[in-house]
């Protein structure tokens, strides 16, 4: 510390003067930023989605209730109240990485107790066997069974989602799960073999 | 224009295809030799989806006895064509069968026995027959007339897309000004169309006149590349002795002694030969009007809704020989070509010729053919097995030895050297878009214009670390319309679940409404019974009656007050239950 | 009988990796050669070494990733990535700095983002700016061009000096530059750079041996004049061959030719003529062997105009207002930064989109 003389005081005045607009104006500069970022944020609102239309989105519609809901919307609306992502098996691991994306969250294993669907499939009456007693009416989710008491039973390929839930109630166990029949109109042109992915979980 | 015989002179566009690539021609081995008969085998397969659009419906069966020209399948719907039996025979089977297609899926398969009695005949006198015998004079036809006997004979674009020709042409009918014959064929080794307007030229023009008046254009021009000079000759030719006809026709129904330029008064069709320098793809439909005018078509519009139609030569002829000679679909110009080929050529096939049948008359040999490819070298695809049958779609067969087609080299890391940009016909990033394929990066890969892609393949074949850039594409394109389609899916079925649980709840709502009121009527009526016994019982005593009223009273309050309460109770039961679906009801939640 | 299975399209052209990365090395050889002869046995044993350190690096690496690198190693692009550092490094820098340099290109630069194809920065000025920050000394210790330079050194002294910092009679780089003549280890741009910041007029510096001796003409360095020259050509060459995207090269030439001719005609006293800009240091070499580097230049054609522009007027900067006298390195990694996002914004307008190029819609 140098000894204290005149220049020194008035050199040791002029530090403290700029010591004091240095502060003076790095606060007032970031009142001005705040100031404008705050501005900017209720201005620029964008409404997007609330987030749970969000992950409605991502989940695959399937309806089936493996998840432990009554349906995706509700499985949905437990998501976002904190319920783990990993319980939708025909969501698969795309949708527990497209959630995990979403919500900030880690990618996590499917739930061990669920087991994952490995093709897209749909249900078949066997109608020799069908007695039309339209149980399984009452379970389809998406009212994808075509029918009524005592007439012949038949499911509408197109809407029906693989969640087999029809299956349980059926009391002649006349329905059969088949895979999604591949047509010219569906077939998709296979990967190059560079693209063969590696298992990440 | 004078009568005499002045040149039709050929146009040369001034503008060029962006982009493209030049590759060797291949084509002189297969035009040396006229249009050779191929033989009809003792079998035919006609599958019953030789056309873009839905599968014809069969309405024969197994057995059954079919003559010339029947037709075997119906379309169904719009997008669809009618399949014809080519020959007198039997249907010996109709069963699924692997097909000319890239999937190498099974589709459904007419098979024919062809009756030998009946094609006995030798193929010339039977074509001569043809000619001689149907000849219409179509001049007074209606345009529907025209329309349905193209619909009738299932002609589909020859090109090598297929689509139904009576389809384009009804969705285009309004203010089409030009029709626009494409003759370019610019995939090396073809030349089916080349070999066709060098000997049929008249009979091509003809169709396209009959095009030009269903479509009402007053316009056609033939666009052929330069690399076949001999067709531009024939066609040149065909041309001014249409023209000629045309005006003769003219002076004789004007009883003039010269006609003057076409003008309103008297509108004549315009001929237009136009020569395109050769170059990979030039002979695209939006290729081959870009270098014709200068201009492009917006992303998602046809040429037909832009005033031009482009018809591929060959379809032209289908056209000229269902109307004219009223022949349906039922043979074609097959290039037979490759290295293995000792008689390599172009071929008149019946349609359903087994390919292997048609390759022994070309004279392949089969133990030095390496790979067997459908189509052209760039687009075609290979074929597993030649036990196929030709279909409307099949231009060219090659036969490739080793050298030919050799091995292609496994790729190496994209370098970003840009070749491809340079020469993708529509302007393209074909490396980014690899690096989003790669990526599984599917909108990145939409924004960028994937689905205008029109897989030529000249970038794929310009890529110096041997990538196969096509068949990336092909497969994020699969993968946008699964994704598209899954994503349309998912909420149609959200609609129905939403619109269920909707309707179960109204049930029960009714339900419990109409308990409600039935047990409020039911007590009024208890009410009333007491009132009107309480009236014969009132000289007993006002006291005890009323005593009595008042309990009765009281109890139907408590009744109706239970009978509410058990409603409400059921109908939340009925809501938890909706949480488990499963009757096992366990109890996870 | 089954037939082969063949890929869309089913055949291709002869455009190949190997074949490209060949024709880059045989375009070297006349900016080779004459480094060879201005500058002495140097740069061949420093391409030696090079080269040997960037196929063990690259065959190391790829072997760790579990790769199949006798296959991947014959591509050459790690001996074209040898072969630009070996021409961008003293030709009398110790032997350590070139494997140094070689070895952070493949392994950091290269290797670790992915390999080929996958870097965003150019491997070979990356290893250079390593060893050019990091050893300044060494790096800038050139030696003067041969007809300058009265001792000539033998193939033996050569290495000796690059192996063991000496020569047979024990001189050092250092001692045998600076006991010639005033001549320091300076290059022509560097002693242009100083002289201006003395006050000379670059007309008067131009006439200095260093700038006109043997056959120079007064625009640029002996020696090197000629090297640039000689990778002027190599360049022409493999534009011809369709190796290389002009449109880079013509950009960065025309971004430093432009730049310099402008302040050059306002303030001719106190900056540097052009010719001398293009013709010196590693203007040449980098225009076209390292700006046209596909990897890491911009893709798309007006991209690439941006990209060579850049680079350019970067260089330019950098030499008159910098701390460095060549300053192309440093130009390069910076404009490298920049060009995703130059991609980004110079996409082509694709077929249809052009809305006064389509055709009307007549309904």
């Amino acid at each position: 510390m140098l000894l204290w003389g005149s220049q020194d005081s008035l050199r040791y005045e002029k530090n403290y003067m700029s010591l004091f607009i240095a502060i003076l104006s790095l606060v007032a500069l970031a009142l001005v930023f705040g100031a404008l970022l705050g501005f900017a944020a209720i201005k620029f609102k964008i409404d997007g989605d609330p987030l749970v239309d969000k992950i409605d989105e991502i989940l695959p519609q399937t309806q089936c209730g493996q998840c432990g809901y009554p349906g995706c919307k509700p499985y949905a609306e437990a998501i976002l109240k904190g319920d783990l992502i990993n319980k939708c098996p025909p969501g698969g691991e795309q949708g527990i990485i497209a959630l995990a994306e979403l919500l900030g969250r880690e990618v996590i294993a499917l739930d061990e107790e669920l087991e994952e669907k490995k093709q897209a499939t749909v249900v078949y009456i066997r109608e020799a066997d069908c007695i039309g007693c339209t149980k399984c009416i009452q379970a389809c989710p998406v009212d994808a069974i075509l029918g009524s008491a005592k007439m012949m039973h038949t499911i509408i390929t197109d809407e029906c989602t693989g969640c087999n839930l029809c299956i349980p109630p059926c009391p002649v166990d006349c329905i059969d799960i088949i895979p999604l029949p591949i047509t010219s109109q569906n077939w998709k042109p296979p990967q190059p073999d560079a693209l063969i992915p590696v298992k990440v979980l | 224009m004078a009568i005499d015989n002045n040149k039709l002179s050929i146009i040369h566009p001034t503008h060029t295809l962006t982009g493209g690539v030049h590759l060797l021609d291949n084509k002189t081995q297969s035009t040396a030799s006229k249009i050779e008969r191929c033989p009809i085998p003792a079998q035919l397969m006609l599958p019953v989806n030789m056309h873009n659009g839905a599968d014809a419906k069969v309405i024969v069966e197994i057995g059954e006895k079919v003559t010339k020209n029947q037709i075997i399948a119906e379309a169904v719907g719009s997008i669809s064509a009618n399949i014809h039996s080519p020959v007198d025979g039997s249907v010996a089977d109709i069963k699924l069968m692997p097909v000319v297609n890239r999937s190498e899926l099974e589709e459904l398969v007419v098979i024919l026995d062809v009756d030998r009695d009946a094609s006995v005949l030798s193929i010339e006198s039977a074509i001569e027959e043809t000619i001689e015998s149907t000849q219409v004079d179509w001049s007074g036809a209606s345009n529907e007339e025209l329309l349905a006997s193209i619909e009738q004979a299932g002609i589909v674009g020859l090109g090598g897309a297929g689509f139904p020709t009576h389809q384009k042409l009804i969705s285009s009918n309004t203010h089409c000004h030009t029709l626009l014959l494409n003759g370019a064929e610019c995939e090396p080794y073809i030349s089916c169309d080349d070999i066709l307007m060098r000997e049929q030229s008249p009979e091509i023009l003809q169709g396209a006149i009959i095009l030009a008046q269903i479509l009402g254009t007053k316009k056609i021009q033939v666009a052929i590349e330069d690399n076949k000079p001999e067709a531009l000759l024939s066609m040149q030719e065909a041309m001014q002795k249409a023209m000629k006809k045309a005006m003769t026709e003219v002076m004789k129904r004007t009883n003039t002694e010269s006609v003057q330029i076409p003008s309103q008064t008297n509108p004549q069709l315009t001929f237009e030969l136009i020569n395109i320098p050769t170059q990979y793809p030039s002979g695209g439909e939006k290729q081959l009007i870009e270098i014709i005018t200068g201009q492009q078509i917006a992303i998602g519009k046809y040429p037909a809704s832009l005033g031009y139609i482009v018809q591929n030569v060959a379809t032209a002829h289908a056209i000229y020989d269902a109307v004219v000679h009223q022949q349906p679909l039922i043979d074609r110009i097959v290039t037979v070509t490759g290295k293995a080929v000792s008689r390599p050529g172009n071929y008149q096939v019946t349609l359903g010729t087994s390919i292997r049948h048609l390759l022994d008359f070309a004279g392949c040999n089969e133990t030095i053919t390496k790979t067997l490819i459908h189509g052209g070298p760039m687009m075609g695809f290979p074929l597993a097995s030649a036990d196929l049958p030709i279909v409307k779609s099949s231009n060219c067969i090659i036969a490739a030895t080793e050298t030919e087609i050799p091995e292609a080299e496994s790729e190496r890391p994209c370098i970003r050297c840009g070749q491809c940009a340079d020469v993708c016909p529509a302007s393209l990033l074909p490396q980014q878009l690899f690096w989003f394929s790669q990526s599984g990066e599917l909108n990145k890969a939409e924004d960028h214009n994937i689905m205008d892609c029109i897989e030529c393949g000249a970038c794929a074949y310009v890529c110096p670390s041997q990538i196969p850039l096509v068949d990336y594409y092909r497969f994020t394109k699969g993968e946008i319309k699964t994704r598209a389609a899954i994503t349309e899916k998912a909420e149609r079925s959200k609609v129905r679940f939403d619109s269920r649980n909707e309707r179960l709840e109204n049930i029960k709502l009714e339900k419990a409404r109409l308990k409600a009121e039935r047990s409020r009527l039911a007590a009024e009526n208890r009410a009333k019974k007491h009132a009107s016994s309480d009236a014969t019982a009132n000289g007993n005593g006002n006291g005890n009656g009323d005593k009595k009223d008042l309990v009765a009273e009281a109890l139907a309050r408590v009744e109706t007050k239970k009978k509410a309460k058990a409603a409400a109770q059921l109908k939340a039961e009925d809501l938890e239950d909706k949480k488990e679906p499963d009757n096992q009801g366990t109890n996870d939640v | 009988m089954m037939f082969k299975s063949s890929h869309s399209p089913n055949i291709h052209g002869s455009n190949n990796m190997r074949r490209m990365m060949l024709q880059v090395l045989l375009a070297s050889l006349p900016g080779m050669f004459a480094l060879f002869y201005f500058f002495g046995w140097g740069v061949l044993i420093n391409l030696l070494i090079a080269s040997f350190t960037a196929l063990a690096t690259e065959a190391l690496i790829l072997k760790v990733r579990n790769k199949d690198w006798r296959r991947e190693l014959k591509d050459s692009s790690a001996l074209v990535t040898a072969l630009l550092l070996a021409l961008a490094l003293p030709p009398l820098a110790p032997w350590w700095i070139t494997v140094l340099a070689v070895f952070f290109a493949i392994a950091f630069a290269k290797q670790l983002y992915g390999g080929l194809g996958y870097n965003p920065f150019n491997p070979a000025m990356t290893g250079y700016v390593l060893v050019l920050i990091s050893f300044p000394v060494q790096m800038t210790s050139w030696s003067p061009a041969s007809p300058l330079w009265e001792s000539s050194l033998s193939l033996l002294d050569t290495l000796g000096l690059i192996f063991n910092g000496q020569t047979s009679s024990a001189l050092t780089v250092e001692m045998l530059v600076n006991g010639f003549d005033g001549y320091s280890s300076a290059t022509p741009l560097d002693n242009m750079k100083t002289q201006l910041s003395q006050g000379l007029m670059p007309s008067e510096i131009l006439k200095t041996p260093l700038y006109s001796g043997f056959t120079s003409l007064g625009i640029a360095g002996v020696g090197w004049f000629w090297v640039n020259i000689g990778f002027l050509l190599g360049g022409i060459y493999l534009i011809w061959k369709r190796c290389i995207a002009w449109q880079l090269s013509a950009a960065m030439l025309l971004g430093l030719g432009v730049i310099a001719l402008l302040f050059n005609l306002v303030a001719g006293d106190s900056y540097a003529p052009p010719l001398l800009h293009l013709l010196s240091g590693g203007t040449m070499l980098a225009a076209f062997f390292i700006v046209t580097d596909p990897v890491t230049a911009a893709t798309t054609v007006k991209g690439r105009w941006i990209f060579g522009i850049g680079v350019g007027l970067l260089t330019w900067i950098i030499r008159t207002w910098g701390g460095y006298p060549d300053a192309i390195a440093f130009a390069i990694l910076l404009m490298n930064m920049a060009a995703p996002t130059i991609d980004h914004y110079t996409k082509p307008i694709v077929y249809g989109q052009n809305k006064s190029q389509t055709l009307e819609d007549k309904k």
